[in-house]
């Protein structure tokens, strides 16, 4: 037996450490079913000093590890490196700890994302970031992304919720970052930490901050005949004053895709909807909101729904949130992006996409969080099909080159991971990737947290498999 | 004076980048609001953002803003009103001309935080020159982003140590059309507590909250102008008893203009030159004990952000501030100190800090952390 695995037997059991094809197999992908990667083990820790041993025996033999949750990653965060070990964290699932006082929770890095809301609720507080995977994603894998959900305008992404962490870096020791307090002192190191995809190291527990339930919410959805009136009533939301807690386009593709898959009834002759919704006090939401709708009376909707009551605003939601999933109805394969641009220019922005699209053939269905000019282009294709992959791979290039030229970001939650590395040269100068690269280094010199991630450097895995997560065909997950 | 050590007053940050690739040990200005006169430290040459003050790009319907370091904080916020929008990390020492750039390098968030975030949740873009005399970038110019390592968070609160800014982005929401702020004498230290912790729970969205001790409670709302006479009656209900005072419009927008200048703390004709201003982060549940070891010190100072800061005028030395925040277990920014702002306690070693520092500024032209590293700083020729 190799020699780091001997020290990794002396640590995991046998029930614990996985070497085995049969066992390996479930960890070889994450949400980004394109590539697989089969690592040399599995470890699965019961406690933050298994965590640690396991991280000082891969420093020590200088062992490639990645960390792991759910594995819902959208970019391959959670995909393994080949020649070292994954650190699967699921048994480190404990809420430590809810202070309805002090407003904040602390939490292992398993925790599930909605299961902070769930405990926090009992103290009228929930945990705002609500990325689409919250039912099966955990703290930990949101923390390194940074990730988002559909209220980021209004409420931030995952670094905003986050007040502190205990962090092992992959040189074995440990730091605290940050503190229970919403002010710090001092660099912001745990708002630093955020989204570093996995590269400075494993977070061993989390202080959350919670925030109360808004005491309402108003919600409407508005039909356009096309998807440049859909654009401009943003534009109008957007003069009005008010701040909405979430603006979604869904065009018609994804439309008819979330009618298959769970009869949202949304109007099918709609070219675009358009959802907004508001939340806060009750008499200055009621204020708002009424200001919101007579906005979009003047922008043209072919129909608006106000929703009456909690079951009306779930309803309106259940389309937009299965739209993903859904779209796997529609097609055998697609490819899912995440691009950025500035708002204002989403309309031009989808303009080109279909213009894009209608070149290359391949359908793209477009759901977006139109507050924040953050695009979902889904690209349909038949894996099937002579050439078709590599047609919808050249698409999914461009819209993401559309996004750099206009200024907006190849990425606005999923992350760069694995594969979006080629892209990090578009949007940053020699000068930027190479302090990126040092600060890296400087943590973590023997490039064994996460390698191969986010940072551009060498050969990506080629892609083999497109479509749905198998979590998503089973529909216990939707993605964003 | 040692000509080396004349402030620098680059005009573009091309040369900015220069002076810092000629200079071994330098440190970045602003407008120095929150430096004392004449308390630069002698090893370093000063380099100033003062005339790096442009206002570079805003589009009001993007909610975004770009501005070079040393513009004023006061450029920003008359672009803003112009369109109907804010800052909505509040930001203090407006007035006294504090720039941007200094702002984020200290770290400073004002009462009106509570509402939407502090500055850590409104930066998203920044250009500065690394220790190598490099101008680099992080995040970009829109409100959603996460390409790369987030260097926007990590300047926050760095005090200038881990590289010269150049150049903010900023998200930036629409401010409240209407503010109407309420005073509240709650009889004690206790009461005044117990009605923050309950306007904390409560479904209000404040605007600010702040407990200026022993006992008094400013409440600001914001919102429509429709909504806001239902709000106040509500808020009086929920505090059980009249406010002593109603501040609108002009007498509003002056009360928070004081406390953003810290009138309240500092001594009308200026203070002596080593008096310290400090923030302290609190939680919560600790803020009736701390405000119960300050009271009777050598200090003025008041709860903000809904009892998770303290703003503090202290005029003992930092070392009898440190000793005194021991007991609670605190740490804090003096944020206008003599000398230049600095942490209080010294920060602890922290392998985290340290390495990233060490690839940012590897020859150490920029200040040090804590004093301790300083003798491994290479002297300055």
């Amino acid at each position: 037996m190799e020699p780091f695995l001997q020290k990794l037997a002396a640590v995991f059991p046998p029930d614990r450490l996985y070497t085995d094809d049969v066992r390996l197999a479930a960890y070889e992908s994450d949400g980004l079913t394109a590539f697989r990667a089969k690592p040399r083990a599995v470890v699965v820790p019961v406690d933050e000093a298994e965590v640690i041993a396991a991280v000082r025996i891969c420093r020590e033999h200088n062992l490639p590890f990645v960390a792991r949750g759910s594995g819902t990653s959208l970019s391959g965060g959670a995909l393994p490196v080949e020649e070292g070990i994954v650190i699967a964290l699921n048994r480190l699932n404990r809420i430590l700890r809810v202070d309805p006082v002090d407003q904040i929770a602390v939490v292992e890095p398993a925790v599930i994302n909605a299961h902070v809301s769930a405990a926090a609720r009992a103290h009228g507080l929930y945990y705002a970031p609500d990325p689409s995977s919250q039912t099966v994603c955990t703290i930990g894998g949101n923390v390194a992304f940074n990730s988002g959900g559909a209220h980021c305008l209004k409420y931030g992404m995952t670094a905003n919720h986050l007040l502190g962490a205990r962090v092992l870096l992959p040189s074995g020791e440990i730091v605290e970052l940050g503190g229970s307090s919403m002010q710090g002192i001092g660099p912001d190191l745990v708002g630093f930490f955020a989204g570093h995809e996995g590269l400075f190291g494993i977070g061993l527990e989390f202080t959350l901050r919670l925030m109360p339930l808004p005491e309402t919410c108003q919600t409407i959805l508005a039909a356009y005949d096309s998807l440049e009136a859909a654009g401009n009533a943003v534009s109008a939301v957007v003069s009005s004053g008010v701040l909405p807690a979430a603006m979604e386009i869904m065009d018609r593709l994804a439309i008819d895709a979330a009618e298959a898959a769970v009869d949202a009834g949304y109007p099918r002759d709609a070219a675009a909807v358009l959802i907004v919704e508001v939340d806060g006090e009750r008499e200055a939401v009621d204020a708002e909101f009424a200001a919101i709708v007579e906005k979009l009376s003047e922008t043209g909707a072919v129909e608006t729904r106000i929703a009456r009551d909690a079951a009306d605003r779930m309803r309106i939601w259940r389309g937009r949130k299965s739209a993903f999933s859904a779209v796997g109805r529609l097609s055998p394969d697609f490819l899912v992006q995440d691009g950025v641009v500035p708002r204002g220019r989403l309309g031009e922005a989808l303009e080109k996409i279909g213009r894009m699209s209608r070149r290359s053939g391949l359908r793209v269905a477009n759901v977006f969080h139109a507050g924040d000019g953050n695009l979902h282009p889904l690209i349909l294709f038949d894996g099937a099909e002579d050439g078709a992959l590599e047609r919808a791979e050249g698409l999914a290039e461009e819209i993401l080159a559309l996004c750099i030229e206009m200024e907006g970001s190849v990425t606005g939650e999923h992350g760069i991971g694995m594969e979006k590395r080629a892209f990090m040269a578009r949007m940053f100068s020699a000068d930027d990737l190479a302090l990126f690269g040092e600060i890296r280094r400087s943590i973590d010199p023997g490039e064994i947290a996460n390698r191969g991630k986010v940072l551009p450097a060498g050969e990506a895995p080629s892609l083999q498999q497109v479509g749905l997560h198998p979590l998503e065909k089973a529909g216990v997950i939707e993605r964003e | 004076m040692n000509p080396q050590y004349e402030t620098a007053l680059p005009e573009t940050p091309d040369e900015a980048a220069r002076i810092v690739k000629e200079t071994s040990r330098l440190f970045p200005i602003g407008a120095t609001t929150k430096w004392p006169e004449g308390t630069h430290p002698g090893d370093a040459r000063p380099l100033s953002l003062a005339r790096l003050d442009r206002i570079l790009e805003y589009d009001p319907t993007e909610y975004t803003i770009t501005a070079q370091a040393g513009c004023p904080l006061s450029s920003l916020n008359e672009a803003l009103a112009g369109n109907g929008q804010h800052l909505p990390f509040d930001p203090p020492l407006v007035a006294h001309g504090a720039t941007i750039g200094g702002t984020v390098a200290a770290g400073l968030s004002g009462p009106g935080c509570i509402r939407h975030g502090g500055i850590r949740d409104f930066i998203l873009g920044i250009r500065m020159v690394d220790g190598r005399g490099r101008i680099v970038r992080g995040g970009g110019k829109v409100v959603k982003n996460a390409a790369g390592f987030d260097l926007p968070k990590l300047v926050v609160g760095s005090l200038g140590r881990l590289g010269v800014l150049t150049e903010i982005t900023l998200k930036v929401f629409p401010h409240p059309p209407v503010t109407v702020t309420l005073s509240f004498e709650c009889g004690g230290e206790d009461a005044a507590h117990q009605a923050l912790l309950k306007l904390r729970r409560s479904a209000f969205v404040l605007d600010a909250l702040e407990w200026d001790p022993p006992a008094r409670l400013l409440v600001r709302l914001g919102g429509p102008a429709d909504a806001m006479e239902a709000r106040i009656a509500r808020l009086r209900e929920t505090v059980g008893h009249e406010p002593d005072g109603i501040f609108r419009e002009a007498d509003d927008a002056d009360l928070w203009g004081e406390l953003g200048a810290f009138g309240d703390l500092r001594n009308g004709d200026g203070d002596a030159a080593d008096t310290l201003l400090v923030k302290v982060p609190l939680t919560p549940s600790k803020t009736l004990d701390f405000v119960r070891s300050i009271t009777g010190k050598p200090a003025r100072f008041r709860i903000s952000a809904a009892g998770t800061t303290a703003w503090m005028a202290w005029h003992e030395s930092p070392e009898e501030l440190a000793s005194c925040l021991q007991t609670g277990g605190h740490r804090a920014v003096a944020f206008h100190a003599p000398g230049g702002p600095r942490l209080v306690p010294e920060p602890d070693d922290n392998p985290f800090l340290e390495r990233i520092r060490s690839a940012i500024d590897p020859d150490n032209r920029f200040p040090p952390f804590a004093s301790h590293s300083r003798k491994d700083h290479a002297q300055p020729h």
